[in-house]
């Protein structure tokens, strides 16, 4: 076991982990944040994706002993029902979910883009998604959602 | 792209190294033991189980290794920086090869998590760095339990097996004297990390001739990429003309033995390699390809 101390969506938590747990075992299985999934568990993907110090990384390719005195988001932090994130709420009114699965990495990466873009062109967005897999092929809507909240911001 | 959720990884015990040296004594003392850096090539394989390693040297917390920085011509890169920052320096990101390396990254996400030093290490052709490392020229400092050694990125992909154990510390390169003369062009499967094929040029030229030259490939030998020296030959000391750059697509077919797989066979690595570079060739000497080429 090796013990280490992480904050997750804003709260600390200090954990005894085994070795080969991963980044996404530690925030599912042992933390509950059950946004957080497993789709390939090689980082192709990406519905494992998940705010590193601010930055969207793999979840399955991150040894949980590497996110020691690390700052995680995970999708639970941006929002809940009564109160959506404008990018949630985006994603809900240009109708981008259907199955759902990928959707907390989608709007992780989102958030990701319009932090770093101030006025994003369909190329950025396009490029950051490819990153993200989804089943469905929402893009076009993922797409549209982003570009709506890129306006608001303005 | 696997079939791999739900299996856990095997037991591992995590070492953490607090220095560099640390970290090369700690390799040296255990036979089934590996690095752990961005872990977007360890981590998959040990779950595939294509790996079996009883420790895992954590070398991504030493942040003496994550650093890029300019001295005069020459950047400096540590080898565990990632290859977002790597394309983001403002010294590097107007480079085309560079700009091209982005475009055509198959996860940019990863790109938060794989570091420079992983790509040197691994050295297989699913790295494009590679190949536009070895165009630029570059160096390798190693560190083993002897000390510090540099070596050229060339050297190293011929012996590395022959270094022992070691710990990549630094990759450094000169910057292109005519940045826009340096490309990398690749064909790939929508979501397959593999390249299909992968070409990278840097050329310097004078009074309309090439004076210097560097091309290197993803699939030179196998899997293993490399450069090319059969074209470099060729093309230097000429005026790149319509005819050069026919002639050379061809010499890269005959000089390359790239290896085939369920994604491409090792013809088809061939003419897709000697078709990019005569477009990248094309497009920098401002030709126009026939449609359909």
């Amino acid at each position: 076991m090796i013990n280490i101390s992480l904050r997750v969506n804003g709260r600390n938590y200090e954990l005894n982990i085994e070795g080969n747990e991963r980044l996404i075992d530690v925030l599912r299985d042992r933390l509950g944040f059950k946004s957080v999934k497993e789709g390939c568990g090689s980082g192709d993907c990406g519905l494992c994706i998940v705010l590193m110090n601010g930055k969207p990384v793999h979840s399955c390719m991150v040894m949980g002993f590497q996110a020691r005195e690390k700052e995680i988001t995970t999708v639970e932090h941006l929002g809940d029902e009564d109160n959506l994130h404008p990018i949630q709420k985006a994603f809900t009114d240009v109708g981008a979910v259907q199955c759902g699965y990928c959707i907390p990495a989608a709007i992780l990466v989102s958030k990701h883009i319009l932090e770093n873009h101030e006025n994003p062109t369909q190329n950025d967005i396009r490029w950051f998604l490819r990153s993200v897999l989804c089943r469905c092929g929402s893009y076009l809507r993922f797409e549209k959602a982003i570009y709506e909240v890129s306006q608001q911001v303005r | 792209m696997t079939i791999l959720g739900l299996v856990k990884l095997p037991k591992i015990r995590p070492i953490i190294p607090q220095t560099a040296e640390e970290a090369v004594t700690n390799i040296h003392e255990r036979t089934r033991a590996a690095y752990l850096a961005g872990g977007t090539y360890v981590v998959p394989m040990l779950k595939s189980r294509n790996l079996q390693l009883e420790s895992l040297v954590d070398i991504s917390g030493l942040d003496e290794l994550r650093y890029i920085k300019k001295n005069g011509e020459i950047i400096r890169v540590g080898a565990l920086t990632t290859h977002a920052e790597l394309i983001s320096y403002e010294a590097t990101s107007d480079i085309p090869a560079f700009r091209r390396f982005k475009e055509k990254y198959t996860s940019p996400i990863a790109m938060n998590l794989a570091t420079v030093g992983g790509s040197v290490a691994l050295s297989q052709a699913s790295e494009d760095l590679i190949p536009i490392l070895l165009t630029l020229n570059a160096n390798v400092t190693i560190l083993t339990r002897g000390g510090r050694e540099t070596v050229n990125l060339c050297n190293y992909l011929e012996k590395k097996e022959t270094y022992g154990k070691f710990l990549i510390e630094e990759i450094y390169f000169k910057l292109p004297k005519a940045p826009a003369l340096c490309e990398f062009e690749k064909i790939s499967l929508s979501i397959s990390r593999i390249p299909l094929a992968g070409v990278a040029v840097n050329l310097e030229t004078e009074g309309g001739k090439v004076k210097e030259c560097r091309i290197a490939v993803n699939f030179c030998n196998g899997f293993k990429p490399g450069r090319v020296a059969a074209v470099e030959q060729k093309l230097k000391g000429i005026k790149i003309t319509e005819d050069v750059i026919d002639e050379v697509s061809q010499l890269l077919k005959e000089h390359i033995n790239p290896a085939g797989d369920f994604l491409a066979s090792a013809w088809y690595r061939k003419e897709a390699s000697a078709a990019l570079l005569k477009k990248m060739l094309n497009r920098m000497f401002g030709f126009q390809m026939e449609k359909g080429e």
